[in-house]
């Protein structure tokens, strides 16, 4: 029997040209044209911690993006100077805004606003689609002098918060069938030692017990 | 099974660093505590390879893409935004 010889690529007959056309490979929806692909429009997004900060920006961006945003924060009122922003992009936008006051650890608070998000997403032909749980409160006291009540007041907004949000949020896209995506906004500190607050410890027991659940789920 | 499991919505971390959270994007809740211990900037800002603090606007990208139809095969990972602090640390 002869010895296997080395092939060349080069030489090797071309591939069918109509090969990625057949029936069967899949259309995902990554086919979209690029453009398209990282356009939110048609979707309808809730940010938890939407009232300042970092999750009122990220409210601006996906509005700029095309789609319609939901801000949840346990503060009576949004920032106003951002919130003036987003309200006027909205507007000329043509797209839908909202403020829901809620607290993020009281889970059926936060089932019904999710509900009335979707529900709302829906009336605008712009399903819910996801959740950025981007809520958190922090804390900078002498690691030594930490009081535990305020190490758990931290546990309850920032853990349990995040989890009643990943929760409450996939109940909603599972029961109405909808795709959609859950990001959770974390910190570095749970990877990297840092000599900070109650906040490292919190964040990686958040990352490994969220991640988990949530793709173990089922 | 695998399709309950193609109904689950993406899940993404997306890891907020700017060198520590909220700790090093200045926000009015950094803002606060700089205003107090100015030389905490100097520290957080050599801990970036970006050589600048992070900022609010600097997530904006970030959470569009992991949002959209782009990342429909992103799942279940992290996406860490800090200026490579991490990387350098």
């Amino acid at each position: 029997m002869m010895p296997p010889t080395a092939v060349s690529d080069v030489d090797q007959e071309p591939v069918p040209s109509d090969i990625y056309s057949q029936p069967s490979v899949t259309t995902v929806s990554s086919s979209l044209p690029t453009q398209q692909l990282l356009s939110l429009a048609g979707k309808t997004i809730a940010i938890t911690g939407g009232g300042r900060g970092l999750g009122i920006t990220l409210a601006l961006a996906v509005l700029e993006a095309g789609g319609h945003v939901a801000c949840l924060d346990l503060l009576p009122s949004p920032s106003p100077v951002e919130w003036a922003q987003v309200a006027k992009l909205a507007k000329t936008s043509n797209l839908s805004v909202s403020y829901h006051r809620c607290n993020i650890a009281d889970e059926e608070v936060m089932r019904q606003t999710l509900s009335d998000v979707t529900d709302e997403g829906d009336r605008h032909n712009a399903p819910f689609a996801g959740t950025i749980a981007c809520a958190g409160i922090q804390q900078t006291t002498p690691a030594l002098e930490y009081p535990v009540d305020d190490f758990e007041r931290m546990l309850n907004v920032n853990v349990t918060g995040t989890f009643v949000t990943c929760k409450q949020s996939a109940r909603m896209l599972v029961e109405r069938k909808l795709p959609g995506s859950i990001l959770i906004v974390a910190s570095m500190s749970g990877q990297v030692a840092n000599r900070v607050s109650s906040h490292d410890t919190q964040q990686l027991g958040l990352i490994s017990r969220l991640t988990m659940l949530l793709m173990f789920r089922g | 099974m695998f399709y309950y499991l193609s109904l689950l919505p993406r899940t993404a971390l997306f890891i907020v660093h700017l060198t520590n959270h909220l700790q090093y994007i200045q926000t009015a809740m950094t803002d606060a505590l700089l205003q107090e211990e100015p030389e905490v900037e100097e520290t957080w800002r050599q801990g970036a390879m970006l050589g600048r603090l992070g900022v609010p606007d600097d997530f904006k990208g970030s959470a569009v893409f992991l949002l959209s139809e782009g990342s429909s095969f992103v799942t279940g990972t992290d996406l860490r935004v800090d200026g490579g602090h991490c990387a350098s640390a």
